[in-house]
């Protein structure tokens, strides 16, 4: 088990050797990619030897998927078969006089060993490297993931020492060329750690707020990042299981909300096995901003649907604690039921599944919801 | 022996070099310092030897054009090690020398090998 950003770094590092020519150092940057020096993989294409990769007791050969000079950002992202691993997170973040924590595979301790630096600055006009001193950095260790203490993430890669003997420090690619180099890397992280939340939540919240990666992590892919859950709408789903193809297409009209994290959505597929089914249920129901009625016989049918989850719904929203929207998906004898004193949508109260052009109907269904939500923001505000 | 004032104190320190034949031998050798990349890897014995070979080369030819009755030649090589690759350094005397290489002809002419 994980425990602190030191062992999680740990678990993200691989050693990389070309046998009999050289060894030096890597990290999973995202599932199945390593990101290395490109000078400590050259001497593979050279002598046409094979790539082995090993961490925690796995290994692989590992094929060069991107290599830059070794004269000029000297990077490589090499990738094998295999993603059951963690990555790192990768983020600029560094001052100087802050701490710098490294774990590599040198050669007089190839099975891995700590160093730690301080940090000097950036060299050069156009800051690309950073100094660090008061550490040895020995052979082998190009390519290690430098982990900033101020910012909890790798802020660059080991590159070079002022002198191999002794604890002069060296210098270190920093993650902005990574990511000048090789751009994919951005979103690839993204995705990663909005599903692997391992290094994510061993960061304090202001290191968190640092990364800057809330905002754009939402503005990108939707999901909203732990932090931000409190602020998204929660927006619920009661429907008849016989509705689901339905519930899907309207869940895809509402991706561009959830995109944005206006929205946060959740329905009881998303029920996790071995929990308690109707205890999440309530769950989910008391926490919801928004609960939406799928109406159509089934929905009527349902005791659950009917009995506890409108009865529910309706509760809450004469507490004044959640919006109701009855969305009228099939054809029901829904206007005598209590849905029928709230407005229901489309408002021609003509039932989406009569619609030729579903996704059209949909989509205007999908902007009234907006409209809702919008509201709520602006009182939230 | 005079030095000049900022010369450094050369750093001694033992490396590892790999021959031909991949038999690894340690080789006591100069730290000529500055930064180096550190992918870790066994340097080649190979700098050492093709830098002898330079040498000779380059003095053979010279004395070729002068044609001398006799010749003998004697330089000392230091090893040293820079950006993790071995150098070679030819040094005054042969006091700090890892290799100390006499030639000795009895008369050099166009025919004159190596």
């Amino acid at each position: 088990m994980v425990q602190s950003l030191y062992e999680l770094l740990h678990a993200c590092t691989v050693r990389i050797t070309i046998p009999k020519v050289s060894q030096g150092t890597g990290f999973f940057v995202v599932p199945g990619g390593i990101l290395t020096c490109a000078h400590v993989v050259q001497s593979a294409l050279k002598s046409n030897t094979p790539i082995e990769v090993s961490w925690n007791n796995q290994a692989a050969v590992a094929q060069i998927q991107r290599l830059r000079d070794v004269s000029s950002s000297d990077l490589a992202l090499l990738q094998v078969n295999q993603s059951n691993h963690p990555c790192i997170l990768l983020h600029d973040g560094v001052e100087p006089f802050g701490e710098l924590y490294s774990y590599g595979y040198s050669g007089d301790e190839s099975e891995g060993a700590s160093t730690t630096f301080s940090c000097e600055g950036w060299v050069g006009e156009r800051q690309e490297l950073l100094k660090f001193k008061l550490g040895r950095a020995r052979p082998g260790m190009s390519g290690s993931p430098l982990l900033s203490l101020d910012s909890g993430c790798v802020c660059g890669m080991v590159q070079s020492t002022f002198d191999r003997n002794i604890d002069l420090g060296g210098k270190a690619l920093l993650s902005k060329v990574i990511f000048r180099e090789f751009p994919e890397l951005e979103i690839l992280q993204k995705q990663f750690h909005q599903q692997d939340r391992r290094w994510w939540n061993l960061l304090t919240r202001q290191q968190q707020q640092a990364t800057g990666l809330e905002l754009s992590m939402l503005g990108e892919l939707g999901m909203p990042v732990e932090t931000q859950l409190t602020k998204a709408i929660k927006v619920v789903l009661s429907y008849s299981d016989e509705d689901k193809s339905l519930k899907e297409k309207l869940l895809k009209h509402l991706s561009s909300l959830r995109r944005q994290g206006f929205i946060e959505s959740w329905d009881n597929q998303q029920i996790e096995a071995g929990s308690q089914r109707n205890e999440e249920i309530v769950k989910h129901f008391n926490q919801a901003d928004v609960i939406l009625c799928l109406i159509s016989p089934g929905f009527i049918d349902s005791n659950q649907c009917y009995e506890v989850e409108m009865q529910h719904a309706l509760k809450r929203r004469k507490l004044g604690e959640a919006e109701v929207i009855p969305i009228l998906l099939k054809a029901a004898s829904w206007e005598k039921t209590p849905l029928h004193t709230l407005q229901v949508i489309p408002r021609n109260k003509k039932p989406i599944a009569d619609h030729p052009n579903k996704d059209k109907v949909l989509a205007e269904v999908a902007q009234e919801i907006e409209k809702v939500v919008n509201a709520l923001i602006a009182r939230k505000k | 022996m005079e030095e000049d004032a900022d010369t450094v104190t050369p750093k001694t320190e033992i490396v590892k070099a790999e021959l031909g034949n991949g038999v690894i031998i340690r080789i006591e050798a100069t730290s000529l310092g500055g930064e180096e990349r550190i992918a870790y890897g066994i340097p080649s014995f190979k700098e050492v030897t093709d830098a002898v070979e330079g040498i000779a080369h380059a003095v053979v030819t010279t004395l070729k054009k002068v044609k001398p009755q006799q010749a003998r030649v004697e330089f000392g090589v230091e090893i040293g090690i820079e950006s993790g690759q071995l150098t070679a350094l030819l040094v005054k005397g042969t006091g700090t020398a890892n290799l100390k290489i006499i030639m000795q002809w009895g008369e050099i002419n166009d025919s004159t090998e190596l």
